[in-house]
């Protein structure tokens, strides 16, 4: 069982991550990732969403029958969202407020769909929640990861105002990394997006190839 | 009417949904590999934000506002889109056969297309009225089925071109989206009158 | 009160059933669409133009077909029991299937309104916080001693849109008011709180909300430059109204390094702002 365990860890983080693999969830990935610290915001409120769905899902699948079990799934994924748009707009105002449209907007975001369906009606409620928690942690380090990039090469910080959003503690955190002037603007607007992503699923590619693993080629959209 | 114009021009190009907003990116490079498809997922998909976006704005009007009930808006505007995804199924299943065999498979696909609960949740937000909202939404997905289309013809000839392995498919799809988008970036400012 | 808790379920119920089983034939669809697989799409098709024995056929075609998908793509070892598939060769019981959803819209419809309760009164402190900090800089405290964000007044402006007016008062006199302009930037609009004193001179301008290009537009924001606090002191006679415009313009105050119609737009904003102010002077100032 245990490794189990370390396979879906291991698949959320890396093998099948969400955002460098199966192409999922683009939508936040490049319309939040304007710093480090929105897109590590944006994945944690999607990983609470999909660990929460996943379980529910897994805990109820006996009850979820067939046909019914779509409009159920986008249900539960409605309610977890609206429990986690609440509560930030409540405890974590500042964040709230940046991501703003695109918390409501986890509900079509395909990534938690896509696992309730592969996983979560299948599996029990532990190895669920795991499965949902870990894809949702590998979805938050592609979104810092691109953040990153973009924020470093667009306007020389990393996690700028990090304090602000998430409390005093992460103040250590914020860095300036280039000089004001010498960020490239192209990086922080919707082209940036695009090409950083297209990028580093490119890293991702080598990275793999170099480990001797077979490439996926194309995200679950060329497949599926 | 001035005004109209100018707002729909805005949702259109200069804010267009996919290349500035970033919604409905999975249909963007899912279902873009040909133009005859991309075409009829953008022509199924402004019949859904349209009939959608204005039974959301009555939704959101008529019975969230109206008995405080706000928290519930994500989750009965999925359930307001599902069921409009539904209904034009059936009328264009009625209304027109043959079109219902172009476009009625791609009509699923678009209840977890996020561009239309996007486009939904914006115009609630801007508080429009309710012209407002259905001309904002049409131009928007107006915009969306005219990138949706423009990126399907550079993909079909992207098919045909040589590619380092490492960049096949989505990455390169990436890049090319991203030189699109610099494209469309020229729009701004069209709109300010 | 009872009534007014009631409705939430009893509506989603109502979309629950509705929506139904219908839906739940899509996501087998979109396999079909991306998968282009021409057994899946005739099938599709088939299944609108038949009865209950083509819809059958349809979901078990389908269900052959998620299971092979999902192995080759998520690497997840096929573990669907052989029941599932048996279950959906029996005739769809519409019924049951709208009873299940409407349980689990009800359910979840309960969990929602409970919280919706508990963070009530946070979201609500959390939305006159935001309020507070952004009138608190155009209206500067010396000159009030009352609470502006809770003394407001509901009014019309030139374009006959709603518009919130804030009040100072000092012993009871208004002494300024803050109110919302809007004016259009390059990317779309650009949201400023205006502060005018009694006397028609302005207090400050902010910025609350906009799109404009970061870098370039952006510098219009406090925290990037200092060309929003140069109206403080001006008013509509000091200088006239036709002077209120960029440089460009004819006007006498300076656009910026690589934007034009950014500060255009907000100077826009500023002269529609005073002319309102102008226009509703004897009604904003009462009791000053």
């Amino acid at each position: 069982m245990a490794n189990d365990y370390k396979t879906i860890v291991k698949d959320g983080l890396w093998d099948n991550n969400g955002v460098f693999s199966m192409l999922l969830g683009m939508c936040p990935a490049m319309a939040m990732t304007t710093s480090a610290t929105n897109g590590f915001g944006m994945g944690l409120a999607t990983a609470a969403v999909m660990a929460a769905s996943s379980f529910l899902v897994a805990v109820f699948r006996s009850r979820i029958t067939q046909e019914v079990r779509i409009p159920v799934f986008i249900l539960i994924v409605a309610a977890m969202v609206t429990l986690v748009d609440l509560a930030m707009n409540a405890w974590m105002h500042e964040l709230y407020k940046v991501l703003g449209l695109f918390i409501p907007l986890i509900v079509s975001n395909c990534l938690p769909l896509a696992r309730l369906e592969a996983f979560a009606a299948k599996q029990p409620a532990l190895p669920s929640l795991l499965d949902g928690l870990f894809m949702g942690l590998g979805f938050t380090i592609a979104l810092t990861a691109i953040g990153a990039v973009r924020e470093i090469i667009g306007s020389g910080t990393l996690f700028a105002d990090a304090s602000l959003l998430f409390g005093p503690a992460f103040k250590a955190m914020e860095l300036r990394l280039l000089p004001t002037d010498m960020g490239v603007l192209m990086m922080i607007l919707p082209p940036g997006g695009f090409l950083v992503t297209g990028l580093l699923v490119v890293v991702k590619r080598m990275v793999d190839l170099r480990a001797g693993k077979e490439i996926q080629m194309g995200g679950a959209h060329s497949v599926a | 009417m001035k005004d109209f114009a100018l707002m729909m021009i805005g949702a259109a190009l200069v804010n267009n949904v996919i290349l500035a907003r970033f919604l409905g990116l999975c249909s963007f490079m899912g279902v873009t590999t040909r133009i005859d498809t991309a075409a009829g997922m953008g022509l199924a998909t402004t019949f859904v934000i349209t009939v959608s976006s204005m039974a959301d704005w009555a939704v959101q009007h008529y019975l969230l506002d109206a008995y405080g009930l706000g928290f519930l808006r994500t989750v009965t505007f999925i359930l307001v889109i599902a069921s409009a995804v539904q209904f034009t199924e059936m009328t264009i299943k009625k209304v027109s056969p043959s079109l219902f065999q172009m476009l009625g498979i791609y009509l699923p696909l678009i209840t977890t297309n996020c561009a239309v609960l996007g486009v939904a949740l914006l115009l609630v937000e801007g508080r429009m009225s309710f012209i407002g909202a259905t001309l904002f939404a049409f131009a928007s997905s107006l915009g969306y089925s005219l990138v949706m289309i423009i990126f399907a013809g550079l993909r079909e000839r992207l098919a045909l071109a040589q590619v380092p392995r490492l960049f096949a498919g989505p990455p390169i799809g990436f890049i090319v989206a991203s030189l699109l988008a610099m494209a469309f970036m020229g729009f701004s400012g069209i709109s300010t009158g | 009160m009872l009534k007014l808790q009631r409705l939430p379920t009893v509506f989603v119920v109502f979309v629950g059933l509705a929506t139904g089983t219908r839906v739940g034939a899509g996501d087998t669809a979109m396999i079909a669409v991306a998968t282009k697989n021409p057994m899946l799409v005739r099938a599709w098709r088939r299944m609108h133009g038949f009865g209950v024995a083509a819809r059958n056929d349809w979901h078990r075609t389908c269900e052959a077909s998620v299971k092979q998908i999902i192995r080759r793509i998520m690497n997840v070892p096929d573990t669907l029991p052989a029941e599932s598939v048996a279950t959906v060769t029996q005739t769809p019981r519409t019924l049951m299937h709208g009873v299940i959803l409407g349980a689990f819209c009800l359910g979840f419809g309960l969990v929602l309104a409970i919280t919706d309760r508990l963070t009530l009164a946070d979201i609500a402190a959390r939305a006159l916080e935001d309020r507070q900090n952004s009138l608190s800089q155009v209206i500067p405290a010396a000159i009030h001693d009352n609470n502006p964000v809770t003394d407001t007044l509901l009014m019309k402006d030139g374009r006959d849109k709603e518009i919130t007016v804030y009040r100072a008062r000092k012993d009871g006199r208004v002494t300024g008011v803050a109110y919302e302009i809007y004016g259009t930037g390059y990317a779309g609009e650009i949201r400023l709180m205006l502060g005018v004193a009694a006397d028609g001179k302005l207090l400050g301008v902010r910025v609350l909300a906009h799109k404009e290009t970061p870098g370039l537009g952006d510098k219009i924001e406090v925290k990037k430059g200092d060309w929003i606090l140069r109206f403080s002191g001006l008013s509509f006679e000091d200088p006239p109204p036709e002077r209120w415009k960029v440089k460009k313009d004819g006007g006498q105050f300076d656009q910026f390094a690589g934007a034009t119609i950014t500060p255009r737009g907000v100077l826009g904003a500023i002269r529609s702002g005073l002319e309102f102010f102008a226009a509703n002077k004897a009604k904003l100032t009462e009791g000053s």
